[in-house]
């Protein structure tokens, strides 16, 4: 099956892993597939960290339906605390 | 930036000078603002500083929506956020908010509801840093609506 790359920027309490990870996974994957991935690359650890978390683009939260199906840069934002 | 809405994150120290410039008007006979600083302490433990992570791009749309939401509420009113991203030591200032009306209570009731919905939905987190403990990112709220059901 072919795969794609998704480029997944860090924020908050997943800055302990760096300022990015890539990941590979098959084309057609949704949201919660990349969100899944990356909880494995991350360890178990942060299963409920990722689960709590959304992935987002530079424009919008993205639903979990969302699927792609070319190459993607991504965010992952943990629960939040500004102000 | 309109001439009722500015929004920013910023690197360098928030100003507040800037902030009652932009919202002051002639015809606007209240101004609230709104300043959150860093804290020497939370839950019993000592605190340093605080490093602010944002995701600029999101915040400021974030930003952006919130300040437009306020002003469909409150008609008429101008509105500024300023938010620091980086670290602060203790009493640096990390958020500003103005707003200004013609009669106070708008601009009592809009700042109020800016702020409440900046650490509700902005892509804002906090690490803080402890004079005794590993440094520790503070929980929050999940964005995922359906973990706040």
């Amino acid at each position: 099956m072919s795969e794609i790359k998704i480029n997944i920027k860090l924020f908050g309490a997943f800055r302990e892993f760096g300022e990015a990870v890539m990941l590979s996974v098959p084309i057609g994957s949704s949201a919660v597939d990349v969100k899944e991935a990356l909880a494995q690359t991350l360890d178990q650890k942060n299963h409920s960290l990722v689960e709590v978390s959304v992935l987002a683009n530079d424009n919008a939260i993205l639903q979990e339906s969302e699927v792609f199906n070319v190459d993607t840069e991504l965010s992952i934002l943990p629960p939040v605390c500004g102000g | 930036m309109s001439d009722f809405i500015c929004t920013k994150i910023l690197t360098e120290p928030l100003n507040i000078q800037e902030a009652y410039n932009f919202v002051s008007d002639p015809a606007h006979g209240a101004v609230d603002m709104f300043i959150g600083a860093v804290r020497n302490h939370h839950k019993r433990q000592d605190v340093e500083g605080i490093t602010y992570d944002v995701h600029a791009p999101l915040a400021e749309k974030t930003f952006q929506d919130i300040c437009q939401e306020a002003q469909t509420r409150w008609n008429g009113i101008k509105t500024y956020i300023s938010h620091y991203k980086g670290r602060l030591d203790i009493e640096g200032i990390s958020v500003i908010i103005a707003v200004s009306s013609p009669y106070r209570a708008e601009s009592f009731e809009a700042c109020r509801y800016i702020i409440e919905q900046i650490k509700e939905r902005s892509p804002v987190w906090k690490q803080e840093h402890y004079t005794s403990a590993p440094s520790q990112w503070l929980p929050g709220h999940s964005l995922n609506t359906k973990n706040n059901e």
